[in-house]
């Protein structure tokens, strides 16, 4: 597999971490070092940068192994989010993932706005990381915007239903030219391991994680499973495996006037 | 029932006589929730005590997914308690002879102060209904003073054009709520007899004015007790999948405020006992595990730590349902109900972190 360089730093760790969801910052300290992780993202609208008083995640995280992109959700459009990318700034951040979800039940993306956030923040020069659904073509048009990956969702975020948009990320892999990271969706380390076996540089986790009965255990398994799957690519399989996957009928009535 | 809503109250009662385990084991199973499937959740077969601890464990799973192990606290700040509204059930009715007291812009800064020195960074203002001295313009200014110290700012006050409610967005207000009362338009009649409350129409569309004014977070409840309650919640039910079309850039939030007593002595004719709150709940939970859900200080604590486990994802802390309660200590004014938690908030953010959950007081940033 390729070396995966992102924002001139190299990963030799390709399992990416949220922080949110999780009981305590001692169980989240604890996670990181089961992980391993060199990259880790936190929301913007959970910093707390003045106030000794609060349990502050980002405190616990050694920034010389571990780098910290601050995420842009809560955001709804460009606007917004370009504010988070500069209060970050400000605050010492150079790595930007870039999430604008103004739809409140499924927080999928969205892409006009985050194609102008893109351009906006990468203009700044920080470190941008759009969160996209699994769209080739703004993974082109993003790329050409200057982000610095590319992170198309497996299926929409916290859902745990796993690679759901697999033909699509497939060609994204195919076409681009920086690194694919897959966010949002990935329930269990098998999914994992299915996203780095179809070509992914690296998996973004958080929920699967932070909600696990046994955090701690998890992230050491999802650890594990990326790492299987890139010994297991590196090892030239002998023939692609396939999966099926069933579809559940969606039952709603129209019970308005 | 809710406007919307092409069922009659018979045909509810109707179906939800006819469910059966199956069904409700059928919802329980199900990914993706609809409508008939809350009412399966809710009904008498529900209420089974061999699906209680299935509720539970769903409702739980579904909590955990959308919300991890966090609690998000608030603090209710009462500005007033003058009203012009006469409902027979609470005690700010105008008829109701007690001191009224109106906070100044200063005497809410001393009750900030005291609110914020527990940490608490979301902040919910609450005033009766009183168009001389809760004006918009005076609501605006209390915004502008209050984002500063806040980030998240929400708004329990009489409902607004869509036009003030932009104004009170751009002010810094991103989340509302306001109960219904009752959704049953004869009774909600007899129970709001006069006063600008006394128009269903006008209270009913709260919350699609303030989200198509840009309002985050959209916040629905009936009272519990004023009537049946499983009519009630199918009209909650479907108002949340209506704001949840009309106005999908903002999230749905429940609350299930059960009356409890107040001096004015109204005997709810419908009590909602713990077990059919409970039930209601994590119904809800399993139905919408998307939005948010309160639980009230009007329960207790021991139903309170349980529930934020199982189902609500937010409450509040070292509540005081009197203007000036917090730092300017006015015990003889009037409350608007009985409080029944009345631990401090170290005490509830122990509580909850026993219980191996982080307290998250910030969700928002101000200077967003």
């Amino acid at each position: 597999m390729k070396e995966l360089i992102i924002g001139g730093r190299r990963f030799t760790n390709r399992f990416f971490l949220g922080t949110g969801k999780f009981a305590s910052t001692d169980v989240f300290r604890q996670v990181l070092a089961a992980s391993e992780t060199q990259l880790v993202t936190a929301a913007l609208t959970r910093v707390h940068e003045d106030d000794a008083e609060h349990d502050d995640i980002l405190r616990v995280i050694d920034r010389s192994q571990v780098e910290i992109m601050l995420n842009t959700s809560g955001a709804r459009n460009a606007d917004e989010a370009v504010r988070i990318a500069r209060i970050g700034e400000a605050a010492g951040f150079k790595w930007i993932k870039l999430e604008i979800h103004p739809d409140a039940r499924y927080l999928l993306p969205d892409p006009v706005e985050t194609l102008k956030a893109t351009e906006q923040i990468a203009k700044q020069g920080l470190v941008v990381l759009p969160y996209i659904n699994a769209d080739p073509v703004l993974a082109r048009r993003l790329e050409e915007a200057g982000a610095a990956a590319v992170m198309p969702l497996g299926s929409p975020i916290g859902s745990n239903k796993g690679i759901r948009t697999r033909d699509m990320i497939e060609i994204i892999v195919e076409q681009s030219h920086v690194p694919v990271i897959v966010d949002a969706g990935i329930g269990l380390p098998s999914h994992a391991a299915e996203a780095i076996e179809l070509g992914a540089d690296a998996v973004l986790v958080n929920t699967a994680v932070a909600a696990a009965a046994d955090p701690v255990r998890m992230a050491e398994a999802f650890k594990l499973a990326v790492r299987a799957a890139e010994l297991g690519i590196q090892a030239d399989p002998p023939a692609p495996r396939s999966t099926a996957s069933a579809s559940s009928p969606i039952d709603l009535f129209d019970i308005f006037q | 029932m809710f406007p919307k809503l092409k069922f009659t109250k018979e045909q509810i009662l109707a179906y939800y006589a006819k469910v059966t385990p199956e069904m409700v084991s059928g919802s329980l199973t199900r990914y993706r929730h609809g409508f008939f499937d809350l009412l399966n959740l809710l009904s008498p077969a529900a209420s089974k005590e061999e699906f209680r601890s299935v509720l539970r464990e769903a409702s739980t799973l579904a909590r955990r997914r959308y919300y991890g192990k966090t609690v998000s606290i608030f603090a209710p700040l009462y500005i007033s308690n003058t009203c012009v509204n006469s409902c027979r059930y609470c005690d700010f009715n105008i008829h109701h002879h007690a001191k009224r007291k109106t906070l100044t812009l200063d005497e809410i800064g001393l009750e900030c102060a005291a609110i914020r020195k527990h940490g608490i960074d979301s902040l919910l203002i609450v005033a009766g209904e009183d168009p001389k001295h809760i004006t918009v313009d005076f609501l605006c200014e209390v915004g502008e003073r209050l984002k500063e110290q806040f980030s998240c700012l929400s708004l329990e006050v009489a409902p607004q054009s869509e036009e003030d409610y932009q104004k009170l967005f751009a002010a810094g207000f991103e989340s509302l709520i306001c109960f219904q009362e009752t959704y049953e338009q004869d009774l909600y009649k007899y129970l709001h007899p006069a006063g600008p409350k006394s128009v269903y129409e006008h209270r009913v569309w709260t919350q699609l004015r303030a989200g198509r004014a840009g309002f985050r977070t959209l916040g629905v409840a009936f009272l519990l007790g004023l009537a049946p309650w499983r009519v009630e919640a199918a009209s909650l039910g479907a108002h949340a999948l209506y704001l949840m079309k009309e106005c999908y850039q903002s999230r749905v939030q429940f609350a299930f405020p059960r009356i409890t007593p107040v001096s004015g002595g109204f005997i709810p004719e419908y009590p909602v006992s713990e077990s059919d709150l409970e039930q209601m709940m994590l119904a809800f939970r399993i139905v919408f595990p998307e939005c948010g859900m309160t639980v009230s200080t009007r329960e207790s604590p021991a139903f309170r730590d349980a529930i934020v486990q199982s189902a609500a994802d937010n409450m509040s802390a070292g509540s005081r349902v009197t203007p000036g309660g917090y730092a300017i200590s006015a015990n003889r004014d009037v409350s608007q109900f009985t409080l029944n938690d009345s631990r401090d908030p170290k005490e509830i953010y122990q509580a909850i972190r026993c219980n191996h959950q982080e307290v998250v007081f910030k969700n928002w940033d101000k200077r967003i």
